[in-house]
């Protein structure tokens, strides 16, 4: 990720969510446990039942349209976490290559099967973070900390970071369009350059600390940054929270493509 | 070096997250003690600075590719470890929960492999007795860059454990780490230099900021040893309990040292205790699965298209 696109992405992060719908009015906390439970059943499933890890899809494809973003675009996001994934996954058909079905009179191993249920246990995961990402913003994931009693000097330290990164990748990144106007079309930086950079951004950011120490004293700063749009648990939270918990049950539990396509 | 969620298992995330959990409360009230009545904005505008300073590449000589800080033991310079510590976990949630880097079940244990193996070990047991209060700058280099492979190469150690303890890769243990070791001491040792040409860069400009952690964390080191004592045997104990746990599920450690004995006959080896019957992924099945999942997503895409036309008129 380079400066410009984690700017890009910051700020589409702080426009909020228009809230229009049953689930956007959600506490953050339903959708934060529900997260958890979604994540909690695809990764409990054996790596080999790929034919019952692949009906997971049915969250995010239902939820993404929900929180006001298509699943299409949700997918190609997620896409991103692949190649660390295949890293790890690429040597599992080369280990293993005991038959697991054939496919006329092709062979599959359990090696490749254990490799596509890797990929798309990593495709759901974040595409469920991904929902939820879309879903809460930045700011409703650290209210829904604190209520669920975080420790407050981390709740204030999410906060205060999350108030000054677009400042300081603005920052940065005026500071690197400064180096590379200057560079005669050189844009990368030695390790010298580049702690000359990085140097200089730290005084800036520690003369920044005094300014900001001095106006949160000025303000009475009692060790707490308070949000205003707080919500309290309601009966809709729950009946949401039970759904999804069925929803997962059912699909750990029952094995659909057996019950309804074995016989193919 | 984010571990990914789908590169670990329920019990192995859920273990790290208890010990990733347990030492934020402990790093959390560290903190509070702290003397420095502006700690808080600075670990603020700290975490920010170290992750525009990560946005930040740099070319590694003599191989035309880049890099970029990581930064733990940089921070516990300026901070001192506990207030470094939390600031290195904010930085890994806010990259979690809105860059989607990383993922949320395996936040804990991307924290402790990250976070814990830089501030809480290496700091401490490298950095500190070799920098001491010095500024000499071949001690806060040798520092740097000592301390950072070890922590470099810690939290490649615990990701490899992790995988395997998950039964996630086919590749055995030992594979694995050779894998792994040798590109994370790379890794360490240009970690180590930036962080080192850094540090050597603020003690000529701005040598009070490293003055203050010096001499007002002094006190913390012994207990900080004390502590992670603790939780070694805590982790160790958590570990092993939920590896029992892990061991129901086909998937668990047993699954992984199955692999690494040579066996592929996995039915035999499923105790009889396993929560589903299993049985075998059937290619009808999946392709069954694929068709009706690209059914409700068209069917979904074309509802909520229709609802938002309706909403547009």
């Amino acid at each position: 990720m380079n400066l410009q696109k984690a700017i890009i992405i910051l700020q589409s992060n702080q426009v909020s969510p228009k809230k229009d719908n049953l689930i956007l009015n959600l506490d953050c906390r339903a959708l934060i446990l529900t997260t958890f439970l979604y994540l909690i059943s695809v990764l409990s499933l054996p790596l080999y039942k790929l034919d019952q890890i692949i009906w997971f899809a049915i969250f995010p494809i239902v939820m993404a349209p929900l929180t006001g973003e298509s699943y299409s675009k949700i997918f190609v996001k997620s896409l991103y976490v692949l190649p660390f994934i295949l890293l790890i996954g690429i040597f599992n058909p080369f280990i293993d290559k005991s038959e697991a079905f054939k496919v006329g009179d092709w062979s599959i191993s359990y090696g490749w099967l254990s490799f596509f249920s890797i990929i798309i246990r990593g495709l759901l995961c974040m595409q469920a973070l991904l929902i939820l990402i879309n879903f809460s913003g930045f700011l409703k994931i650290c209210d829904a900390l604190r209520s669920l009693r975080a420790p407050k000097i981390l709740t204030v330290q999410l906060l205060l970071l999350y108030r000054y990164l677009g400042t300081l990748l603005e920052e940065s990144q005026r500071m690197h369009n400064a180096i590379v106007s200057r560079g005669y079309g050189k844009n990368s930086y030695s390790i010298k350059l580049w702690t000359q950079f990085v140097g200089c951004l730290f005084i800036n950011t520690i003369e920044r600390s005094k300014r900001i120490h001095r106006a949160m004293i000025a303000r009475g700063f009692d060790g707490e940054i308070h949000i205003s749009d707080f919500k309290s648990w309601r009966p809709i939270d729950t009946f949401f929270l039970l759904i999804c918990l069925i929803l997962f049950a059912i699909l750990y539990f029952v094995n659909i493509s057996e019950l309804f396509f074995s016989t193919i | 070096m984010h571990v990914s969620d789908a590169l670990i298992s329920p019990p192995v995330a859920i273990t790290g997250g208890l010990v990733a959990v347990s030492l934020i409360a402990l790093a959390a009230n560290k903190v509070k003690k702290d003397s420095r009545q502006d700690i808080i904005p600075l670990m603020g505008v700290m975490g920010a600075f170290v992750f525009a300073a990560q946005m930040i590449n740099f070319t590694i000589p003599g191989t035309g590719s880049s890099g970029h800080l990581i930064g733990g033991i940089f921070l516990s310079a300026i901070l001192g470890p506990w207030s470094a510590f939390i600031t290195l976990c904010s930085v890994l949630i806010v990259q979690c929960l809105i860059f989607a880097d990383g993922g949320l079940l395996a936040l804990g244990c991307n924290i402790f492999n990250m976070a814990a193996t830089s501030c809480l070990i290496a700091f401490p047991l490298v950095y500190k007795p070799i920098a001491k209060h010095s500024l000499n700058p071949i001690k806060l280099a040798t520092a740097s860059i000592l301390a950072s492979i070890l922590a470099l190469e810690i939290g490649a150690f615990a990701v490899t454990v992790e995988t395997e303890a998950s039964g996630i890769t086919a590749l055995p243990f030992s594979s694995f780490i050779k894998f792994m070791l040798p590109i994370h001491l790379v890794i360490g040792l240009i970690e180590g230099l930036v962080t080192a040409s850094l540090i050597l860069f603020i003690s000529k400009r701005s040598p009070s900021v490293l003055q203050i952690e010096n001499k007002k964390s002094n006190d913390g080191t012994r207990s900080i040893k004390k502590i992670l004592l603790i939780f070694g045997f805590m982790a160790l104990i958590l570990g092993a309990g939920f590896t029992i746990l892990a061991s129901e599920y086909p998937d668990g450690l047993e699954w992984s040292i199955d692999k690494v004995a040579g066996l592929t006959e996995f039915e035999s080896e499923i105790p009889s205790t396993a929560i589903l019957p299993d049985y075998n992924s059937n290619f009808a099945g999946i392709i069954g699965a694929i068709i009706v999942m690209v059914l409700i997503w068209g069917i979904t895409s074309l509802l909520f298209s229709r609802i938002k036309h309706h909403k547009a008129e």
